[in-house]
């Protein structure tokens, strides 16, 4: 289930998407810093086809974050 | 630290050291932040063409009691990196802060981070704040993220949205109190 939000993580911070852990997030992955964070978000609103708000990039700090914003 | 209002400030940290600008920092190095577009990207600047003069004012109007500017510099070679900004209100304890962070090769390196935690310590110890507070573009992912891994809280957004990238962007509100901040500290420790 959580695939999509896990390789999109991977893709972000260079890591390999099987050393992406369902319950990763900011805090335990070192590579998932302020740029990855920039590549995630752009990857996001290509996936979703639209422009994330302040608010939803400011929560994105979690694959399950990243799941639950692709619905 | 012992510090006096008005004194120079110098803060370290492993790998920086943030001190009070003076008016010989203002640079041609400094200068040639302002005048990058992808650096001054989602800076709040109300100067739109950037002289050595107007960096020189600019670095006058913080006298060190309530208005800091702090510049940061690399242990590694003592190069200027980029500056925080932080102007206190000493009635209220309130602090609104700024950063810019010129030199592209320390982009996605921590320092925002880690000068700002110094910069906190200082805010929140001797200079006697009770709060300090910032504002971001809402596309501003980076800071967004710096933001939310040093615990800052979203306070909500103000009014009216500003361009940004040819497009109306929210402007967002982030604080981060005293005691929140010595909590944080207290948890690392």
């Amino acid at each position: 289930m959580m695939e999509r939000a896990r390789a999109l993580v991977a893709q972000a911070t260079g890591l390999q998407p099987d050393s992406v852990a369902d319950t990763a997030s900011s805090t335990s992955l070192d590579a998932w810093d302020s740029l990855a964070h920039m590549r995630l978000v752009l990857a996001l609103e290509e996936q979703l086809g639209r422009t994330l708000t302040g608010e939803e990039i400011f929560a994105l700090h979690s694959v399950a974050a990243v799941h639950e914003l692709l619905g | 630290m012992t510090w006096t209002p008005g004194e120079a400030v110098q803060l370290e940290t492993p790998r920086y050291r943030l001190r009070t600008l003076t008016e010989a920092d203002a640079t041609d190095r400094y200068l040639s932040w302002l005048h990058d577009a992808e650096v001054m990207r989602y800076v709040f600047s109300r100067v739109q063409d950037h002289t050595r003069d107007s960096v020189r004012e600019y670095i006058r109007q913080h006298d060190g009691l309530t208005a800091f500017l702090l510049g940061i510099f690399d242990h590694a070679d003592g190069i200027h990196v980029g500056n925080f900004s932080a102007r206190g209100d000493p009635i209220s304890g309130v602090a609104q802060l700024g950063v810019l962070i010129g030199d592209r090769r320390h982009w996605g390196r921590g320092v925002v981070l880690e000068a700002r935690a110094a910069l906190l310590d200082f805010l929140f110890g001797p200079a006697g704040l009770q709060r300090v507070e910032g504002v971001v573009y809402g596309n501003h992912a980076a800071s967004l993220f710096n933001y939310q891994a040093q615990g800052w809280r979203m306070d909500g957004r103000l009014p009216e949205p500003a361009m940004c990238d040819g497009r109306e962007v929210e402007i967002l509100q982030f604080s981060m109190s005293r005691e929140n901040w010595l909590a944080r500290r207290r948890a690392d420790a």
